[in-house]
């Protein structure tokens, strides 16, 4: 008690911080909304401009239609446009799919946990993802162009879009495979199964969602590039269904050239703007199908 | 009811099934396997060969790194002195001002915003990133080129000013995303003792989660600067696509990647040409997979301290 | 044989033994994960129907002990046993010819966390089954019942076969488990604290059904509650720190332990 009593009382209420650093901190904190606005306002800003510059000009006939006038693409649609697109990636998917789930399988469940050879795969998938899409452009031009005689053509366009798929898969898949909770591998194994019939009936259809969500997310990266395709598939002006051995169009060359050209823009807005809402289909199913897998 | 007894064959006599199927798995996902190796080495090695002959005489004053681009010269000369400057040029200018802003943005997510705007800040980024090259491009033709030959007094609005702020718009969700994912990492225990102690927040920012959240942050950079390096069709709309070396960001230029799409349809196979277009291209690959490296470091030591 | 033995020189422990036929002869077992050595030379006697429970403190190597009794060691990174033997009813564990899901199909193993399958819960009980051609395709459900039935889910779970195990409670997806494993017909039942992610309710289900399983199959149960060890076990093996230091008939050891450690342990005061 008496120890109490000698101690100095403290002055009623909090005491205060220090003048500038109030300041400071309420400086910093306007600042971060700001720039954290931009993130916001940027987005919605472009997405916003598209919509509305893009849908004055969306018709039936401009996605059902060939391109016609001159300069081409001043009129008519963008049909063959979408068509190729459609077929380059999945035709791409057909090959970096299959290729980029057995390879990522053979990483995580056929590989020891710890073995070197999956940091080194894993690293190269890693560069070859990061290598920027023009340079899958050059190579698809000098193997499947050049050096296989492939021409410039559907199966040449897709096969390099294939390639570029396929190191994202290839990781998004390893990710989704490892995601998958050690105990369920470990339960079923221990029921002395095979590890085949452990991936097939146990670790993918876990896994499935994620590699599903990967593969849509590189389907659009590849359907919105135009640097791989421009050597090595796309025309100006293709008619018809796409043929394997023939040049097809693609919604983001088919964009660059109209823009190139410089001539006659109204057109390109609505093309912008079927790209832009078909690849964010294609995200948003992704993020969707992520996020069911995190719950 | 001979299904509940326990079976009565010991295991050492007992043949298990699935060995075919277990060894054809295995088997086929290693050929995958090789089959990604196989895909990586030729890539490097072909575009390393037809690079080759380009590379030679690099340094010398024809070579691609002095000489100026004069295809119709007497002979000719291809030297992408002008592109690597137009590229380092918009990469800088890009960097500039995606990486504040992407750190303010990582920053903001992280620490700032409530629950819901992050929920809605999360797919507006991923919405930035997901907008192709070629639309950004197309974008920027239609807004900032039309504005700067309008009010810029520019015969031509693009330039690589230009090209420099679509880039950096085409980046910053890359930064943001990133550091706002190595903020996020910091322990929410060690920011909440750090707050308990009664400090103002942006004492909190400079002491504890931009010190933690360094490696990430670096990371966040270099992922923006591989992207910038890499992106073709906004700065071959944009840039100006000019040979010429370009003296201020006003002027026209022609980034490596531009000048590749650009000059790729006409070169004759075997041609100097090519060869210095795929020297180009080698340039990309190395320096896309130093940065993956340095990249890798980091994120080997952001894990470390995460875990 | 005598069932219950501890063959350890250096620390003098003399174990009781019981008479009846062994089902695990454990000898001079050692194992770990890579450099690290987790058992250090085990030796023991596991009898036929029964239940032993082994008990010890956190990380003294139960979990490991149990893993490499059915080869599931060997799946975990840098798992394996480095010497010794183990032989199920006299047949060697790592014989030349044995394959190791042979064992792990005979063997079954029941873990901490239930794990359900990804799939329907008629599918889960017959997994293995189906796999391993004990029951064909057509007789799937009659199949899945038997071992509903026996785990006591039949009646909870009959309308339900086709649905999802994942809104199952966990005390529900443990017996999903337990007839999972007992579906493979295998010879013994291995349990890795089978009841730690329960409530008592659900315990006490999984604990009659363990006094059951000791009619048809030599039972081992890992587990760190005192007085489960108490109600289900015949025979305690208890584990410090990678080595056996008491083993015996369950009466036997709670009342007299013959060591310090398993003094304290049982009394509460330290594990
Ligand atoms: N996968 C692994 N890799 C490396 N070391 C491991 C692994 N699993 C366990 N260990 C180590 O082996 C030792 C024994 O582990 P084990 O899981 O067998 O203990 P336990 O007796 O079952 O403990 P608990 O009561 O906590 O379950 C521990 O020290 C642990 O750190
Ligand atoms: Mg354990």
């Amino acid at each position: 008690m008496a120890a109490e009593i000698t101690q100095a009382a403290p002055a009623p209420g909090f005491l205060p911080l220090p003048c500038g650093a109030m300041r400071s901190d309420r400086a910093f904190t306007v600042i971060a909304w700001g720039v954290g606005l931009v993130g916001l306002v940027l987005p919605l800003g472009i997405l916003g401009f598209l919509l509305i510059e893009g849908m004055a000009r969306l018709s039936w006939a401009f996605l059902t239609e060939a391109p016609a006038g001159f300069p081409l693409g001043s009129a008519g649609g963008i049909a063959p446009a979408i068509l190729g697109t459609l077929a380059l990636v999945a035709i791409g998917l057909g090959v970096a799919l299959p290729l980029g789930v057995a390879g990522a399988i053979g990483l995580v469940e056929y590989a020891p946990e710890d073995s070197p050879w999956v940091r080194v795969m894993r690293f190269g998938a890693e560069c070859l993802a990061a290598v920027p899409a023009i340079v899958y452009g050059l190579f698809g031009y000098a193997v499947l162009v050049v050096l296989f005689r492939l021409q410039i053509s559907l199966i040449s366009g897709a096969l390099t879009l294939g390639l570029m798929m396929l190191p994202i898969i290839l990781i998004g898949a390893e990710e989704a495979l490892r995601g998958v909770e050690r105990s369920l591998r470990e339960a079923a194994l221990s029921l002395g199964v095979s590890r085949f019939n452990v991936v097939r009936r146990v670790i993918l259809p876990k896994a499935l969602p994620g590699i599903l969500s990967v593969t849509l997310l590189a389907a659009g990266h590849a359907a919105g590039s135009a640097a791989p395709v421009m050597f090595t598939a796309s025309v100006a002006f293709a008619r018809g269904t796409p043929a394997l051995d023939a040049p097809v169009m693609t919604l983001p060359s088919h964009l660059y050239y109209v823009v190139s050209e410089g001539a006659d823009l109204e057109q390109a807005y609505a093309t912008a703007l079927v790209l832009v809402v078909g690849l964010l289909l294609a995200n948003g199913c992704a993020a969707l199908l992520k996020r069911r897998l995190a719950r | 009811m001979t299904a509940t007894e326990p079976s009565a064959v010991p295991f050492s006599a007992q043949r298990v099934r699935g060995r075919f199927s277990d060894r054809a798995a295995r088997l086929a996902s290693r050929a995958a396997l090789a089959l990604v190796v196989l895909i990586l080495a030729t890539l490097l090695l072909l575009i390393l060969r037809e690079a080759l002959p380009a590379l030679g005489s690099a340094l010398s004053a024809e070579g691609i790194l002095r000489a100026d681009w004069a295809p119709l010269a007497d002979p000719p000369r291809f030297g992408l002195a002008h592109a690597v400057l137009s590229t380092l040029m918009v990469t800088t200018l890009a960097l500039a001002l995606a990486v504040p802003i992407g750190f303010g943005i990582g920053l903001f997510a992280a620490e700032f915003a409530p629950a819901w705007l992050r929920h809605v800040l999360q797919p507006c980024l991923e919405l930035l990133a997901g907008i192709p090259s070629v639309v950004y491009g197309f974008f920027g033709y239609v807004t900032l080129v039309a504005w700067f030959e309008r009010y810029g007094g520019m015969a031509t609005g693009e330039s690589l000013l230009v090209g420099g702020l679509i880039l950096a718009v085409m980046v910053l969700p890359f930064i943001a995303c990133t550091s706002a994912e190595s903020f996020a990492a910091v322990p929410r225990a060690l920011r909440e003792s750090a707050h308990s102690t009664g400090v103002t927040r942006v004492h909190v920012v400079r002491r504890i989660l931009v010190p933690m959240a360094l490696p990430g942050l670096f990371a966040a950079v270099a992922l923006g600067l591989g992207r910038a390096v890499g992106e073709t069709l906004a700065v071959l709309l944009l840039a100006g696509n000019s040979t010429a070396l370009p003296t201020s960001y006003l002027d026209r230029g022609q980034p490596l990647t531009a000048l590749i799409a650009t000059e790729l349809p006409e070169a004759a196979l075997g041609t100097a040409k090519y060869h210095a277009l795929y020297a180009a291209g080698l340039a990309l690959i190395l320096l896309t997979v130093t940065i993956n490296s340095v990249v890798w470091r980091l994120k080997a030591r952001v894990m470390r301290h995460g875990g | 044989m005598d069932s219950l033995q501890l063959l350890r020189k250096d620390t003098e422990v003399e174990i009781a033994t019981a008479a009846g036929p062994t089902a695990f002869e454990i000898d001079e077992l050692t194992a770990g994960y890579r450099e690290r050595r987790v058992l250090r030379g085990i030796s023991c006697c596991i009898p036929e129907r029964r239940v032993t429970a082994i008990m010890g403190p956190s990380g003294c190597g139960k979990s490991t002990l149990v893993k490499a009794l059915n080869r599931t060691l060997e799946l975990m990174p840098g798992g394996a046993v480095t010497s010794g033997h183990v032989r199920f009813r006299g047949a060697d564990l790592h014989g030349p010819a044995v394959d190791p899901r042979a064992v792990r199909r005979s063997l079954g193993i029941i873990h901490q966390q239930p794990v359900p399958f990804p799939m329907s819960i008629l599918e889960n009980v017959v997994f293995g089954a189906r796999f391993h051609a004990i029951c064909r395709r057509a007789e799937r459900e009659a199949y899945a019942r038997l071992y509903l039935e026996k785990v006591g889910l039949w009646t909870e779970v009959k309308h339900q076969l086709h649905e999802s195990a994942s809104r199952f409670s966990g005390g529900q997806q443990q017996r999903l488990c337990l007839a999972r494993t007992l579906a493979n017909q295998p010879q013994a039942v291995l349990m890795d604290e089978p009841c730690s992610a329960l409530d008592p309710y659900a315990t006490r289900r999984i604990e009659e059904h363990i006094v059951e399983l000791r009619d048809e199959y030599p039972v081992i149960v890992v587990t760190h509650n005192v007085g489960q060890a108490r109600r289900i076990s015949d025979y305690v093996l208890f584990m410090v720190d990678g080595q056996l230091i008491e083993a015996g008939p369950t009466a036997q050891v709670f009342e007299a332990p013959q060591s310090q450690l398993a003094r304290d342990f049982i009394s509460g005061r330290f594990g």
